[in-house]
């Protein structure tokens, strides 16, 4: 009874979303009316009805009612409740809900939180959200239902893949959602925006908040899912450029430099037609995303649910929202005024210099990800683009992008002297070039990756201090120095908090990537391993018994001078539903200054087992540099203009009405 | 394009196992020689566990990545070079078997593609900065002027 009415509620949701779509759309294209109150009544339905069947998925799931295919593919009498809750999300069918469900609430979050916006521009952007929401739904009903019945019922389930049954598979899935999904708020935003020809800073202000937001979860998302493959997967990387994580980096990238080219455009009302092609990028980036991870066309350590059918759908729909948005670009942009001019030498530069970078940056990934696909098919054989590639084409491209932060936000607007320029720029290479010097010397051995990594974080660093002394000299009046602090915008806080993150992100990188040790070792029990000056000492494996699996416990001791510090207990786990494959949880020590990482393999013979011992210096700072990135987006997206923003909304509505036609 | 080697295959692993001659899979992992210990890890690091989804040997668990792990020590131990190795293997797997592709026709695009579009547009933006910014010299208006300007004549000209 339960799946039924979350079957169907999902299908009266999908007749909203067509109607919502289809007569304000049709009622604002033929007539000019702006149907706000219908268009937000309609979303917030729509929400309520996806809501409605995503509790009804899920308490088949909590119940383990094995009469639902998606349910005995994916559950397990023995399952844990929790992990039991996000298996609702752990199968295709499943995470396409979430997505609608994600959808649906920031649709409904815009129809909220919009009351200061024009009623022509908040329903057209209802439109196109409602539009897409339409097309998700048919995607999930028709080709992967996640309701569909199983008669007879299956006696047991076949369990969740046990990859996913950790704490922090529940919350990396919606996250990254939450981020993919937002794209589209910005994407409608910017449809909005051409399909009215008004491309304006009104446009750009409204717009950013919401694409802070969806940046904050892509952030938080790709961090997460980072962290889990480090101590899940079991072999100590962070990140290995596969194509799934690289289908969540290109809209990050891409979502990074739009922030960055919304300031613009809000600010100096420059690089408009610009801006409105990296909103439609994000979006459909976010889309090939999802094409890429659900069609199976890549092969990927991530893949867990894959069919061509739906990767014929989803590309259709790719084509049609990229295709449709860009002939809708083509013939609205050329009229759209470019405003704002400026100098060689002025912020404006040095921003469009950054979008420059993240685009080629994310050109490169899209290139490297997509090149075994375009190889294949023209028949020049197979290939393998792996880390190696990404590395070495991706730190050329990000090295002028940290110079460029470094000294982008310190230009003036418009106008700057280049002397002046390279005057701010001197004690910032100086600390830049000690900080080179001093890694060279004090580090346990002479690299070049880390000292460049030292040096440019030095000079961020640097650049950072840099602008706040540059804020408080200039800040009006004699005031105190505390009254000088507070006149400065949160917006202002917020990126040099984010570009702060950056600094710790790119320590933690280098850092890892120049001095991590790594063992792959033969222990019998009572031996030891040194590594990084402490001793890990194998004291022998025990079995034990978990809910929906049986592991072998290694026991180890850090030792150091003699004196144990901790009892690491790595495992390696048999589940039920899985005999053939076994998990390894890595056992993990800690801190902010390195983690030593333990991981247990398989038993060699006589007493011995395969052990991976890691060293991993200040690695924690690469997702702690997400955590302030994100914190960075936070704070700039509470800055208050957008909330001061009705009056001049009010404004700019009563000359935005002859604008519909 | 096939959805291919989804789990390890033991008719795969048996060909792959053939091909790198190897008979045993000896525990050769502990040895004596650090510096060896560190060129067989970067060396596996650019190699493609075939039976894997995506993973390169030096990550991987499985049989197959670990005999090929230990092909790579016998044949460096051997006193072959890195090249050499990485010959030995695309000669018997092809160029998929190298997570680093090599430059060669083929992969023109791939290597050369990201900085000739960053060349090209960085040499494209500097010549529009250049001529925006010989535009805004000579201005008579100033930017805030014309944009009072603009407001004043209700900005028509951007609505259709």
């Amino acid at each position: 009874m339960i799946p039924e009415l979350g079957h169907f509620a999902l299908v009266l949701a999908f007749f909203v979303s067509l109607a919502s779509a289809g007569v304000a759309g049709a009622a604002n294209l033929r007539r000019g009316v702006a149907m706000a109150d219908f268009s937000r009544n309609a979303t917030l339905a729509l929400f309520g009805l996806v809501l409605l069947a995503f509790i009804c998925l899920m308490i088949s799931f909590m119940q383990g009612d094995f009469s639902v295919v998606n349910v005995a593919t994916n559950s397990n009498s023995l399952l844990p409740m929790q992990y039991r809750i996000s298996a609702t999300w752990g199968s295709h069918e499943g995470s396409m809900l979430l997505w609608v469900l994600m959808l649906a609430g920031w649709s409904a979050a815009v129809a909220i939180f919009s009351k200061q916006l024009p009623d022509v521009l908040i329903t057209r952007v209802l439109v196109v959200l409602a539009a897409i929401t339409a097309v998700f739904i048919a995607f999930t009903l028709l080709t992967s239902n996640p309701f569909e019945r199983l008669i007879p019922a299956a006696p047991e389930g076949r369990d969740l893949n046990p990859l996913l049954q950790d704490p922090g598979m529940i919350f990396h899935p919606p996250l990254l959602y939450m981020g993919y999904v937002g794209m589209a708020v910005v994407f409608a935003f910017a449809i909005a925006a051409l399909w009215g020809g008004r491309l304006d800073s009104t446009w750009a202000r409204w717009s950013r908040p919401w694409t802070i937001a969806a940046w904050i979860f892509l952030t938080l998302g790709i961090a997460l899912g980072s962290f889990w493959a480090y101590y899940e997967l079991g072999w100590g990387g962070w990140w290995f450029w596969d194509p799934v994580e690289n289908a969540s980096f290109l809209p990050w990238l891409v979502g990074t430099a739009l922030i960055h080219s919304l300031a613009v455009t809000e600010k100096r009302g420059a690089f408009k037609a610009w801006t409105v092609l990296l909103a439609i990028s994000a979006f459909s980036l976010s889309l090939l995303g999802t094409f890429l991870v659900r069609s199976g066309v890549l092969t990927s350590v991530h893949a867990f649910a894959t069919d061509p059918k739906r990767g014929v759908f989803i590309l259709a729909f790719l084509v049609a929202i990229i295709g449709g948005s860009l002939t809708l670009y083509a013939f609205r942009a050329p009229k759209v005024n470019d405003g704002g001019r400026f100098g060689l030498l002025s912020r404006e530069s040095f921003l469009l210099g950054n979008n420059l970078l993240l685009v080629v940056a994310a050109g490169a990934v899209l290139l490297g990800t997509l090149y075994p696909l375009f190889a294949d098919a023209f028949g020049m054989g197979k290939v393998s683009v792996g880390p190696p590639y990404f590395e070495i084409v991706f730190v050329p491209l990000m090295l002028p992008l940290i110079f460029l932060m470094g000294v982008g936000p310190l230009a003036r607007w418009k106008d700057d002297e280049g002397n002046l320029v390279l005057r701010r720029m001197l004690v910032p290479a100086v600390v830049a070039v000690l900080a080179f010097v001093l890694c060279a010397t004090l580090a346990p051995r002479f690299s070049p990756l880390a000292c460049v990594g030292f040096a440019f974080s030095a000079w961020l660093a640097c650049g950072i201090v840099n602008g706040y002394r540059d804020r408080l000299r200039h800040a009006s009046g004699m005031a105190s120095t505390a009254s000088k602090w507070k006149q400065i915008p949160i917006a202002y806080h917020g990126m040099q908090v984010a570009h702060l993150g950056v600094v710790a992100f790119i320590l933690g990188v280098t850092a890892v990537k120049a001095f991590e040790q790594e063992y792959d070792v033969a222990l019998a029990v009572g031996a030891t391993k040194p590594i990084a000056g402490v001793e890990v000492k194998f004291l022998g494996v025990t079995d034990v018994n978990g809910p929906n699996y049986s592991a072998k416990r290694g026991s180890f001791e850090l030792i150091k001078d003699g004196v144990v510090l901790k009892t690491m207990l790595p495992e390696r786990r048999s589940y039920v539903s899985q005999r053939a494959t076994p998990m390894t949880e890595a056992a993990i020590d800690r801190s902010l200054a390195r983690d030593l990482y333990v991981s247990l393999g398989d038993e060699v013979g006589n007493g011995q087992w395969t052990v991976r011992v890691h060293y991993k210096p200040l690695v924690n700072w690469i997702w702690l540099g997400c955590l302030i990135m994100a914190l960075g987006g936070f704070l700039g997206a509470l800055d208050p203009r957008y909330r001061r923003a009705r009056r001049t909304a009010t404004l700019s509505n009563s000359s935005s009405v002859p604008a519909a036609e | 394009m096939s959805a291919h080697n989804r789990s390890p295959d033991a008719r795969v692993r048996a060909t792959v196992v053939a091909l790198l001659a190897a008979s045993s899979f000896a525990v050769a992992q502990t040895t004596a020689d650090p510096a060896l210990d560190a060129r067989v890890r970067a060396l596996s690091a650019e190699l493609r566990c075939l039976v894997c989804q995506n993973q390169t040997v030096a990550d991987s668990e499985s049989p197959v990545a670990r005999d090929m792990r230990d092909q790579v020590r016998t044949q460096l131990a051997s006193g072959k070079s890195e090249a050499e190795v990485k010959t030995y293997m695309t000669d018997r797997f092809g160029d998929f078997v190298l997570y680093n592709p090599p430059f060669k026709a083929t992969t023109v695009v791939l290597w050369a593609g990201p900085f000739a579009v960053l060349l090209l547009g960085g040499f494209l933006l500097i010549r529009r900065l250049r001529k925006s910014s010989v535009a805004h010299a000579p201005a008579l208006l100033s930017d805030e002027d014309r944009d009072r300007a603009r407001a004043m004549l209700n900005t028509k000209d951007l609505s259709n």
